[in-house]
């Protein structure tokens, strides 16, 4: 079975193995039903997508939720009918079934730990109710869920790169809730709350980023343009008036192109500065503008730590093409005769990509780099 | 109340209330465990105590009450987010799961809950997409010569495609830009930011063709490039030189240290730039 299928379904079958032993067979068939069509369909459909392209399908998500809150009821219903005393060891039980499944997936330590220290509650306990209170005494039972909310933000947290400031703080956010947390609707506010603030601040990131994808944009034109008048200026030699038409006519496009292009430059670079409150160092000095600006790009999917990018002497070409040429005092012809020290670097073709093997390489040399670190796992 | 199962029930419920009162977000549980202490009064024993929660249903009544106040604190945190639209959905969810008569009623209360809260954040999700659309479309519009009608014009259009978008639903950009569920989402701007961004969006609609301003920057590239042309051949070597220092290159950056700081590099390949 697919990982990823394996965990969505984890959560119903660990439910299934906790009715199993406390209810009759008839009303636990349905659960045994669904068990069996999740694992044939999960069988069937072996990547993530087609797998929940099927259970939507199927509502089989919906039929679990109903199938379980008909189990809770007719535990209840069985409770009433035939009351039996639960015996400690009966209760312990069924959370050793959640523990078992916990422990059964990677990067749960603390809630492993969590179940650990509910369970110690069991020890010299005369009955579940004494269990239950010394473990309310100790908030054991929030810890449970709130370290799995933990444990999973502390992954995302190690998993993302330390330069993605926005999603870090976010993670941040959810483990020092996770850590504090007394009842579990103070995990849901603090949780809500927090991924509307992220989404906000990811959102006004990205509006940064699309101005910075302008201002990069426009440059790489600036230098197109010069590089088409330098290379062609040559085939009107006597002046544009007396050049072949196709050539006059050419060249004076260009050139007019060229300066719209670097009023334009100028826009965006107002843009960035007076909207939105950034300077070059601020751009510069912040390692995941620079990222955006360099085109980064992921390679694995489980971090954003490794990415593949323009070479970081675009950055330099950048700082160049703004400050000692398009927002400079200097006239646009003395813009086309100076000899810049650093050209800009183009990226590879997608022809390169296959003919190289880039992607593969990039990817072989990413995990490589990540391989002893427990997050990649 | 000698019965030591009463005083280690009555503690259990107590250890519950006092923490579920001190997070302020659970009110309908608070109310279940405070009837269920209360009717430890005079309770011969536990089953005594037992037998009267059972009357009352009380923990079927807790069981939906958790329910209900993870829809509270939802609502809690859409309110602090300044999103009363979307609170009053979730409170309205909390409100009708706590009064559900079983737990039929609840899966029914859920399930409408669902899809009116559902139906708000999509409702709100499509506006915002088109709002942020507007703002990028009109930050490219105006940072466009005013010589460069055809880009101006295609970022105009695709402005009002998406002030026609928020007409549809009945909202218009200055409403949104008022409004925290869409605001938040933008620059964090003073008033006077986005009434100059509402002013660049009305604009959009009167935005014309400049002859007189095309006109003076194609003169003026001409007369730049006319003066040029007797060092054609220099520039063409000056270009040739700076191609001969162009490769395609591509690069794999890292950053392994937890901490925030400088990517390391590492080429993984250089080419031919032609």
């Amino acid at each position: 079975m697919n990982d990823q299928v394996k965990m969505m379904l984890s959560g119903f079958f660990t439910a299934y193995e906790s009715y199993k032993p406390l209810l009759d067979e008839a009303a636990f068939a349905p659960l045994a039903a669904l068990r069996e069509e999740s694992l044939a369909m999960a069988e069937k459909n072996d990547d993530v997508m087609s797998f929940m392209q099927a259970a939507t399908a199927a509502e089989l998500f919906n039929r679990w939720t109903v199938a379980l809150q008909q189990a809770g009821e007719a535990w209840q219903r069985q409770r009433k009918e035939k009351p039996r005393e639960i015996t400690l060891a009966d209760f312990v039980r069924q959370y050793e079934v959640l523990r078992d499944d916990v422990k059964s997936r990677p990067h749960t330590e603390r809630q492993q730990a969590a179940y650990a220290r509910f369970l110690a509650c069991a020890d010299g306990a005369a009955n579940p109710l004494v269990m239950m209170r010394r473990a309310e005494e100790g908030a054991c039972v929030a810890a449970i869920a709130a370290s799995g909310f933990e444990d999973t933000n502390q992954l995302m947290f190690d998993r993302a790169d330390p330069n993605e400031t926005t999603q870090r703080a976010y993670y941040a956010k959810c483990i020092e809730l996770a850590r504090d947390v007394r009842a579990n609707e103070d995990l849901t506010y603090g949780a809500e709350l927090a991924a509307a603030q992220l989404q906000q601040a990811a959102s006004r990131d990205e509006g940064v980023r699309f101005a910075l994808a302008m201002l990069f944009g426009r440059a790489v034109d600036f230098d197109k343009l010069k590089w088409t008048i330098r290379t062609h200026l040559k085939e009107a030699p006597n002046g544009l008036a007396k050049a072949p038409e196709h050539i006059g006519r050419f060249l004076h496009e260009n050139g007019t192109a060229l300066l719209i292009v670097r009023a334009e430059l100028r826009h965006i670079w107002r843009l960035l500065t007076e909207d939105l409150g950034l300077t070059w160092e601020a751009i510069i000095g912040a390692p995941r503008w620079r990222k955006a600006l360099l085109l980064g790009a992921s390679v694995l999917p489980q971090t954003d730590r490794v990415w593949r990018g323009m070479t970081p002497a675009n950055l330099e070409w950048l700082r160049e093409t703004l400050f000692d040429e398009a927002l400079s005092e200097l006239p646009t012809a003395a813009i086309l005769q100076r000899r810049p020290q650093q050209p800009f670097q183009p990226t590879p073709l997608s022809e390169d990509d296959d003919r190289f093997g880039l992607p593969g390489k990039a990817r072989a040399r990413a995990e490589a780099l990540v391989a002893d670190f427990a997050w990649s796992k | 109340m000698s019965d030591p199962f009463i005083d280690e029930k009555m503690r259990y419920h107590q250890i519950l209330l006092e923490r579920l009162k001190a997070g302020g977000r659970s009110p309908q549980q608070t109310a279940a465990h405070e009837r269920i202490l209360a009717l430890a009064d005079g309770a011969k024993d536990v089953m005594d105590w037992q037998g009267r929660i059972d009357a009352e249903s009380l923990d079927a009544a807790l069981a939906r009450a958790m329910s209900a106040d993870t829809w509270f604190a939802k609502a809690c945190a859409a309110r602090d987010d300044d999103n009363p639209e979307l609170a009053a959905v979730l409170e309205q969810a909390a409100r009708e799961i706590g009064a559900a008569p079983d737990m039929a009623a609840v899966n029914q209360a859920t399930t409408a809950a669902d899809e009116r809260t559902r139906a708000v954040m999509q409702r709100q999700s499509d506006l915002r997409h088109a709002f942020i659309g507007v703002i990028y479309a009109a930050w490219q519009f105006q940072t466009r010569h005013v010589a460069n009608y055809p880009e101006r014009e295609k970022f105009a259009a695709e402005a009002r495609a998406g002030l026609a978008k928020l007409q549809a639903a009945g909202a218009t950009f200055a409403q949104l830009c008022a409004a925290p569920f869409c605001r938040k989402y933008g620059p964090a701007w003073a008033d006077e930011k986005w009434q100059a961004l509402i002013a660049t969006v009305d604009s959009l609609a009167a935005a014309r063709r400049d002859e007189a301003a095309e006109r003076q920057i194609s003169d003026e590239a001409f007369r730049v490039l006319d003066g040029l042309t007797p060092q054609g051949k220099e520039l063409a070597a000056l270009q040739a030189e700076i191609d001969a220092r162009t490769k395609r290159q591509t690069f794999l950056a890292h950053r392994l240290a937890d901490e925030p700081g400088d990517y390391a590099f590492e080429q993984l390949w250089e080419g031919e730039w032609r």
